[in-house]
This record gives structure tokens, C-alpha cells and sequence, in this order.
């Protein structure tokens, strides 16, 4: 007990020694002029249009625009796979017969679309939000099929030998074993639907920090530029530890038994 | 026999016949089985490893169709697995829900039974009792040993008060003693609750010790070598039973039975 | 022979019902977004056979090469070092976490204010982002070899280099291969958006110019050649992942 809490604190300390040594790199190199002031702003001026970020109205409803074109995406990604996803992992057939389609769509880079969806949707919500669907929509239907077709066949004559209802099926056997394999593939899938948001804003110019980041550049404004780079780096922090934080609360048996670390 | 336990059924096999698909074509496994199994006895089932006794008992069950041939219960022929069925897996592991604690896992048939909240508190209660478990009810399957898990699983075979008990190689991964207090708790939830009973097993000892009747499985494919009666009093003690000239005599004729 | 015949028809009738329901809903289409099937394949004869092939093919395949290139080489080797030093790894795992988390595209601008636009800096922004699965797969897979075979290793004095050679990869690389795989994805991901923000070549820029210039044609072969670039990419690294660890695998036996 105390020599977990002892390792924890140690650990705790060495990670925050490496977030201050990076940061003193930043101002001894700024000190140095090792790196050209005008493009590479120093760690006092970044940090206070970081903060000077958050009274900006453009920028908090750039903050939401890419916040919910993610969220929604990620949502409808997770509707379509969980139905495709559970009709493929139940039939052998419909999965040999499919796996291929998977296959060749799979690899094909979500971005290489932003043109047609731009053509599709101009710069409305739906340009960014289709292209994170058509993207996080494969990391979530193959964990989804390896889900199901990894429920364990024992566990399987278990249910049906005892009579379960279909619900209890379901809801005590079926959704416990894909959770573990959905929640990684959720993890993935936030991660790159992130980027894609991000990317889509970027070369197709709708609202979001994507789209506010490269009119900073435009406009010579390296500060504001670095604060919301860093700021989309927090985001995706925060989107990894609330997955985490999830996969621990829903699938706690999954940690326990295999000490995963996700 | 408690006034809530099921009535015994019998059970027969006909002409029972399994076989796979393979690279070569079709192997065939089991081979026109005839038996049958009384009701309220115990039954042993004992062949060597792969002789094909998980897909025996996965027909006896109705978990699996057989390619040919027929398993009745009480003369109804049976395609899926009937109401009253209490089953212990070779793996029983993987059979209990990791993600639910020793107490639902026994309780859940009960629940898709539609058994009532407060009865099925009692039965859980007391078949955890009966296999002594009682006190890690709160536990997680894989928090608990093997002979633990096995337990386990028996309770939640005994909580349904099943008509009949199929066990696949129930003692085969535990350590010898407890595997004799394991043998002995099978003939303890026999003699109170008065059930059909099917122990498959590959050990000769284990098929003499628990059963009244031993089916022997031999060749390739499977078929009956012979079925043969034990007539041991009951009720049996290890030491004693196995001490017993009778025992002896009984395993000769399973050894040759198996070697024929 | 049968079986396997069955088998091939089992996995493509699928997929050609469905090309082939591609080409019958589209042979009268007026919609100007969704040209006929047979249009856009004529298309990209003209285009890609082998008209512009050294113009966007060329670049977009040597970008990809040099930043996977890049990305796996730093990622497996700062990989190893850190996760030989276990306190060298506490002390850099935030700054790691933090880069690791900023979606890799959203760093172009400030890329193209250090490095300017050149070839260069779309082949540093592509390993950066493609980096970090790599990164991470070989830190868990170093940490996770056999604490007592690397003790014993070091008892009896063998080399470093050995250790690493001998132990560490052998041990390591399956995981390894895993990470270069995701990584080799992000690295598609990051040639395609690199070449979309103010690029004059390549095949994300040819795709890009044909929407700007409403050439939906240019614009449906250029998508066909992107997902042909990812799929050819993928097999080409199956065939090379199978090989390697089969040399592995066996020298392991030997
Ligand atoms: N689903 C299946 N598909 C193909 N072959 C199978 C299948 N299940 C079992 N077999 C084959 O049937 C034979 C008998 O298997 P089974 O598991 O019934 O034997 P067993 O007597 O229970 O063996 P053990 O004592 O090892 O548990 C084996 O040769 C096995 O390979
Ligand atoms: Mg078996």
C-alpha cells in the first residue's frame, strides 16, 4: 500500500521535473536567441494570449464548433458500427462476405475526401462532421466485430444451456465482452476524429480551431497562433483521459483481471 | 428429497451420431450411441481424451444437434436445451461471467426463470451453501481458486433445482483432495435432491466411485464398449468404497472394457 | 481446388455486386456530383496512365517513404532508449502525452513558419505525426521484455548492443510491427493533409486544385488513386511485416 504510494509520488515528481525542464528550455532558448522572436513568441507572451484566448468570442465558438462536429461524428460513427458491427460479428457469413469491403475502405485516408465533402457540404457542420463519420467509423466497426466474435463460446453455451432470455443474452453476456474491445476502439477513434476536425478546418476552412489557427498564421499572430496549438493539445489530453476514465468505470473487470493499461 | 426439487427424468440416447467437417471431408466422432439413463440415477460416462465426450454431452444437453440419431427426455425428443437442465462445463472458467460477482452469477438463470426476488435470495443462498461458498458470494469468479470456481459453477447448476445434472470432466484440473471432497459433494447434492445425474470423465476410478451405471466409450469413431452396473452401497466413503473387492473387480472390467 | 473456389466466391460476390451497382445506378447519372462509374474510370486512365504520374504520384510516394521512414527509425530507437531508462521515460512521459495529443495537422502553419513550404518540411510534419504509435508500441513492448532475462543477460556481462539485438527486438518486434502499422496510416493521413495546405504538387493537392476548379471527374480519380495509394501501401507492408518476422521467428529457433 504505502510503497504503491511512494512509486505514485515519485512518479508524480520525475513527470513534473520534465514538464518544468521542457518549459525551461523553451525561455533559456528564448534568452539565448537561439530562435527568431518574431516567430517563435516567448513562453510569457504565449501564455498570456493563452489566456487572453478565453474572452475571445471567436475563438470560444471555434472551441465549440470543433468540440460538437466531433462529438456528433463520433456518435453516428458509433451508431453505424454498433448496428453494422453486430450484425457482421454475428454471422459468420455476412462477415466472409464482407471483410473485404472493410478491407479496401478501410486504408483509404479519411482526409482524401475533404474535397468532395466540400463540394457536398461547402463549409456547413456537416463538411467536417461526414468526414469524421467516413473516418473513426472503421477503427470502431473492427473493434466492434472483434468483439462479438470474441465472446467467448463457453460463456455462450453457459447462456444458452441455462435458458437466458434473450435480454439477459444480451445485457449480461453479449455487451460485458464488447465493451473492453469497444472502448479501445473509442479511444482510437476520438483520437482521429480529433485530427480529422481539425484537418477539415484547416484546408476547408470551416468554423473551428483548425480554421483559427491557420488565420492566425495568415495574419502573423504567433502568440494566439501557439496558445491555440497548445490548447488543442490539452483537448486531446483531456479526450484521452476521459476515455480512460471511462473504459475504468464501465469495464472495471477487464482492469482488474488483465491489469490493462489501455 | 426436499418437497421443492423437480421430478427425475430419464434420458435416451438412439442411434446417436456426430461428425465434423474437416479438410479431408466429414470425420466422423461418435458412432450410432444407444443408451440410457434412468431417472434419478447417477450416470458415469468414461473415454479416453478425444474419444468425443464434450459432443456427446453437448447433444445429451441440446446445445448441438447430432448428425444423426436422436436424444429423448421423458420420450420427447429434444432439439435445444429443455427447461430443468443444470450443467457443469469442462471449462468451467469460461462459463462463469467475469464481470458479475459469485452471487449473480448463480442467480442469473434464476432471474430469466422469472423466479421471484425473494425466492431466488433463498435459493441462491442455499445452494452457495451446500457447496460451502457462502461467505464469498461478494467475490469475483477469477478471485477464486479452481476447485472455488468449480463450486461455483455446480451451485449454479443446483440453484435451478434441475431435473437432471450433466458434468463435463467436472474434477479434472484440481488437486487430488479436492477432488475427493468434490466426488463426494456430487453424491452428497444427489442423495438430498434426488436428480438425474451424467458425469463424463476419463478416469476409471472417478466413473466407478461416483455412478451406479458406467457407459464406456472406446474405438474410432466412439462407440458403446458396454455399459456396466455398479452395485456399491450407497452411501459411498472413499477409503472404504475403494477399498471395497468389488471396486477392484468392477475397475478390471472397465480397464479391459476400454482396452478391448 | 472446389473448396477454395467456394471460399473466393463466398468473400467477392459481395463486393462485386456492389461495383457492379455502382456502375448500373451511375451509367444515367445527372447529378453532377456523382458522375458515371465509367466516366470517372476513363478518367483516371488519362490521368494516372501515366499522364500525371511524375507530377503528383512521384512526390506524394517519395513524401510517404522518407517521413515512414523517418517516423519509424526515431520512434523505434528513442523507443528503446527510453524504455531501457525507466526514469528517463517518467521524466519525458508528459511532454510526450501533451505532443502526442495535438492533432499532427493542426501544426502545419506553425511548421511552415519554421521550415517554410519545401519538401522538407512535409517530410518532418508527415514522420511527426506518424511517430507515435511507433514510439509508444516499442516503449510498452521494451518494458514488458523479461525483467529476469534482462538480469540474467546483464549478469553474465553480454554487450549492450547484443542485448539489444539478441533480447531486446527479437522480443519486442511483433508489438513493434503493431505500432508501425497505425503509424504507417497517420503517416497516409499527414502526405494527404501536408499536400493540401499550400502545396503545388501531389496527389492531396490534385484532388484539392480538381474541387476548386469543380473538375469532379479529376476530382472522383483522384480519390480512386488516394485509396489505391493507402490500400497498395498497407499489402506492401503485410508482405514486408510477414517476411521480417518470419527472419525473426526463425532465428529465434535457430
Ligand atoms: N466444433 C468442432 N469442429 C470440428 N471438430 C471438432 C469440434 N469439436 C470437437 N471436434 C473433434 O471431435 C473429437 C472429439 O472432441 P471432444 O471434445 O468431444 O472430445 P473429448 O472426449 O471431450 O476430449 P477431452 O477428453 O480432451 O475433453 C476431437 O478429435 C475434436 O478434434
Ligand atoms: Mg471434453
Amino acid at each position: 500500500m504505502t510503497s504503491t504510494y511512494i512509486k505514485k509520488r515519485i512518479r508524480a515528481t520525475t513527470s513534473f521535473a520534465g514538464i518544468v525542464i521542457a518549459l525551461l528550455v523553451w525561455v533559456i532558448a528564448e534568452d539565448a536567441r537561439l530562435l527568431p522572436r518574431s516567430e517563435f513568441p516567448s513562453l510569457s507572451s504565449t501564455a498570456s494570449a493563452f489566456l487572453a484566448q478565453f474572452q475571445s468570442a471567436s475563438f470560444v465558438s471555434a472551441l465549440a464548433a470543433t468540440l460538437s462536429t466531433w462529438a456528433v461524428g463520433l456518435a453516428v460513427a458509433l451508431a453505424i458500427s454498433l448496428l453494422i458491427g453486430s450484425f457482421l460479428g454475428s454471422s459468420a457469413r455476412a462477415f466472409r462476405s464482407s471483410w473485404l469491403i472493410v478491407e479496401f475502405l478501410k486504408p483509404i485516408p479519411p482526409v482524401a475526401l475533404i474535397p468532395l465533402a466540400l463540394l457536398l457540404y461547402g463549409t456547413s457542420f456537416w463538411m467536417p462532421t461526414g468526414l469524421i463519420i467516413f473516418g473513426t467509423v472503421w477503427p470502431l466497426l473492427v473493434h466492434v466485430i472483434a468483439g462479438i466474435r470474441g465472446v467467448d463460446p463457453v460463456a455462450l453455451d453457459s447462456s444458452r444451456a441455462y435458458r437466458l432470455t434473450r435480454r439477459h443474452t444480451l445485457r449480461y453476456l453479449i455487451l460485458p465482452s464488447v465493451l473492453p474491445s469497444l472502448m479501445t476502439g473509442l479511444r482510437i477513434a476520438g483520437s482521429l476524429g480529433l485530427a480529422i476536425a481539425v484537418t477539415a478546418e484547416l484546408i476547408g476552412g470551416s468554423t473551428g480551431l483548425g480554421n483559427f489557427v491557420a488565420l492566425d498564421e495568415s495574419a502573423s499572430k504567433y502568440a494566439p497562433m501557439y496558445a491555440v496549438i497548445i490548447f488543442t493539445g490539452l483537448i486531446g489530453i483531456a479526450i484521452n483521459s476521459l476515455f480512460k476514465f471511462l473504459s475504468r468505470k464501465i469495464v472495471p473487470w477487464h482492469h482488474e483481471r488483465f491489469g490493462a493499461s489501455l | 428429497m426436499t418437497s421443492t426439487d423437480a421430478t427425475p427424468v430419464e434420458l435416451t440416447a438412439t442411434d446417436l451420431t456426430v461428425t465434423y467437417p474437416s479438410k479431408s471431408g466429414q470425420v466422423n466422432v461418435l458412432d450410432k450411441l444407444t443408451f440410457e439413463v434412468p431417472a434419478g440415477e447417477i450416470v458415469s460416462i468414461v473415454g479416453p481424451s478425444g474419444a468425443g465426450k464434450t459432443s456427446l454431452l453437448r447433444c445429451l444437453s441440446g446445445l448441438m444437434l447430432p448428425s444423426a440419431g436422436r436424444v429423448e427426455i421423458d420420450h420427447l425428443e429434444i432439439k435445444e436445451p429443455p427447461a430443468g437442465l443444470g450443467i457443469v462445463f469442462q471449462d468451467y472458467g469460461r462459463s462463469l461471467f467475469p464481470w458479475m460477482d459469485v452471487r449473480s452469477n448463480v442467480e442469473l438463470p434464476l432471474r430469466s426463470m422469472g423466479i421471484s426476488r425473494n425466492e431466488r435470495m433463498g435459493l441462491v443462498s442455499s445452494s452457495l451453501a451446500e457447496v460451502g461458498l457462502e461467505s464469498f458470494e461478494a467475490l469475483y469468479p477469477w478471485q477464486l481458486s479452481g476447485g472455488m470456481q468449480q463450486r461455483v459453477a455446480i451451485a449454479r447448476a443446483l440453484a435451478c433445482r434441475p431435473k437432471v445434472l450433466m458434468m463435463d470432466e467436472p474434477f479434472a484440473s484440481v488437486d487430488a483432495q479436492t477432488r475427493f471432497d468434490l466426488e463426494d459433494l456430487v453424491l452428497k447434492v444427489h442423495s438430498t435432491h434426488g436428480m438425474t445425474v451424467i458425469v463424463v470423465t476419463h478416469d476409471i476410478d472417478e466413473s466407478i466411485y461416483l455412478a451406479q451405471r458406467v457407459v464406456v466409450l472406446g474405438g474410432k469413431p466412439s462407440t458403446v464398449r458396454e455399459v456396466i452396473r455398479v452395485g456399491l452401497d450407497f452411501p459411498r466413503e472413499q477409503i472404504s468404497t475403494r477399498g471395497n473387492p468389488e471396486f477392484g473387480n468392477l475397475r478390471a472390467q472397465l480397464f479391459s472394457a476400454l482396452r478391448r | 481446388m472446389i473448396r477454395i473456389s467456394a471460399r473466393i466466391a463466398n468473400s467477392l460476390w459481395l463486393p462485386a455486386l456492389l461495383m457492379l451497382l455502382w456502375l448500373v445506378v451511375s451509367a444515367h447519372s445527372s447529378s453532377i456530383y456523382f458522375p458515371p462509374l465509367t466516366n470517372i474510370l476513363s478518367q483516371f486512365r488519362k490521368d494516372w496512365i501515366f499522364a500525371n504520374i511524375g507530377k503528383d504520384v512521384v512526390p506524394s510516394v517519395r513524401n510517404l517513404l522518407l517521413g515512414f521512414i523517418l517516423a519509424s527509425i526515431s520512434g523505434v530507437v528513442l523507443g528503446l532508449v527510453i524504455g531501457l531508462l525507466p526514469t528517463l521515460g517518467k521524466a519525458v512521459s508528459p511532454v510526450i502525452h501533451f505532443l502526442r495529443a495535438i492533432p499532427p495537422p493542426i501544426l502545419l502553419p506553425l511548421a511552415a513558419v519554421l521550415l517554410g513550404l519545401g519538401t522538407s518540411m512535409k517530410v518532418v510534419m508527415i514522420a511527426f505525426g506518424g511517430v507515435w504509435p511507433t514510439l509508444i508500441s516499442t516503449i510498452d513492448a521494451t518494458l514488458s521484455v523479461d525483467p529476469v532475462v534482462l538480469d540474467t543477460a546483464r549478469a553474465y556481462h553480454i554487450p549492450l548492443w547484443t542485448r539489444l539485438r539478441r533480447i531486446v527486438l527479437p522480443q519486442a518486434s511483433p508489438r513493434i510491427a503493431a505500432g508501425l502499422r497505425t503509424s504507417l496510416q497517420l503517416c497516409i493521413f499527414m502526405v494527404v493533409v501536408s499536400e493540401m495546405f499550400a502545396s503545388k504538387g501531389g496527389l492531396g493537392f490534385f484532388v484539392l486544385d480538381a474541387e476548386q476548379t469543380f473538375a469532379i471527374k479529376q476530382l472522383w480519380s483522384g480519390i480512386l488513386m488516394l485509396g489505391l495509394l493507402g490500400i497498395v501501401a498497407n499489402s506492401a507492408f503485410s508482405f514486408f511485416e510477414s517476411r521480417i518476422l518470419r527472419w525473426y521467428f526463425m532465428s529465434q529457433n535457430k
